[in-house]
């Protein structure tokens, strides 16, 4: 009794340091974008969509950062909403945490206003 | 047949710890001396019977590879980029000349894959997802290869709770409903564990004598 407490532990233990050990947050990033892809609807779509957001808001939560490409997913998307003001503010973000992406970005953004 | 198949394990696990380690640095010093700090990952090659297996893998790839320190760009806008240039899959993409994606993107480092299997297979109470790729990372700048990996990677989907027929049901439902993109997860970070890490990763730089590349993995450029 007391040995399987212990081994729960232990695994927890181990378990939490396994999790605590990624750079970032990834929340059901994989599987949104899949069936995105799999299935091209309106709705899996939207439903990734709402994954992005969602890995961003956690990532603050859990004091994790936030992937590589995620803001700029958020932002092409928002920007093929037609919403630009939100697109800018999300491509200035992934410039701002990844200096690298600035060139990309440059591009995502002249593509957006043509 | 069943004895028979344990002798064969037996002999894969004694000949996988057998194989010849070296260090990181021993097998990818060109990482070391370039240091990319970002990696754009191009569509699949696609060998395999599974129609998924390129979806697969490009839905899956940024988590190890950022993970591992570096900067991804995004996969799927990347993959549209190239669809609109009418380059829609991975053969196609090697065509184009490395240097491109550093004019373009600012890339530092361009990863093709090969994925040679995936296959899903039933054994008397077990069942497996065996993925096989060949992976390598090219530098924009010098058009060399700089990292490269080929490995099979086998997923176990097998039922144990020593029933044995219920064994067979399970590992049938198990291995036939699998969800597919947890294993392509796995089969992802166990290549990309090879990687020397990047620019983001707390060891940049000093995981150089990490003594965990199995050599015959790494397969020389162009073979």
């Amino acid at each position: 009794m007391n040995f399987k407490y212990l081994s729960m532990i232990l695994v927890a233990i181990a378990l939490s340091g396994c999790a605590s050990k990624t750079l970032y947050h990834w929340g059901n990033y994989s599987d949104t974008l899949y069936a995105s892809i799999k299935e091209p609807t309106a709705e899996s779509r939207a439903k990734h969509k709402a994954e992005l957001s969602n890995i961003i808001a956690k990532a603050e939560q859990k004091k994790k950062k936030v992937p590589p490409g995620i803001y700029f997913e958020l932002a092409t998307l928002e920007a093929n909403d037609g919403n630009k003001e939100k697109a800018k503010e999300y491509f200035s973000k992934e410039i701002s945490l990844f200096p690298e992406s600035k060139k990309y970005v440059e591009l995502a953004l002249k593509e957006m206003e043509s | 047949m069943f004895k028979f198949f344990l002798s064969v394990l037996f002999i894969v696990i004694l000949s996988g710890c057998q194989s010849t380690k070296i260090t990181k640095e021993e097998a990818f010093p060109k990482m070391y001396q370039e240091k990319p700090t970002s990696i754009l990952v191009v569509p699949a090659i696609n060998n395999t019977t599974a129609a998924d297996a390129a979806e697969l893998y490009a839905t899956t790839i940024a988590r190890p590879l950022a993970e591992a320190g570096y900067y991804v760009f995004s996969v799927p806008y990347i993959e549209h980029f190239l669809q609109r240039e009418g380059i829609v899959d991975g053969k196609q993409a090697r065509s184009i000349p490395v240097s491109k994606f550093k004019e373009l993107f600012d890339a530092d480092a361009v990863l093709f894959v090969t994925l040679n299997s995936w296959d899903t297979n039933y054994y008397v109470t077990g069942g497996d997802v065996t993925v096989g790729a060949r992976f390598e990372l090219v530098s924009t700048q010098t058009q060399d290869v700089i990292w490269q990996y080929d490995d099979v990677v086998v997923h176990n989907t097998s039922g144990n709770s020593g029933n044995l027929i219920a064994d067979l049901i399970s590992t049938a439902i198990a291995t036939a409903l699998v969800d597919y993109v947890p294993i392509a997860h796995i089969v992802n970070q166990r290549i990309v564990n090879s990687m020397p890490v990047g620019k983001y990763h707390q060891r940049h730089n000093s995981d150089g004598k990490d003594k965990g590349v199995i050599a015959s993995k790494v397969t020389q450029t162009g073979s």
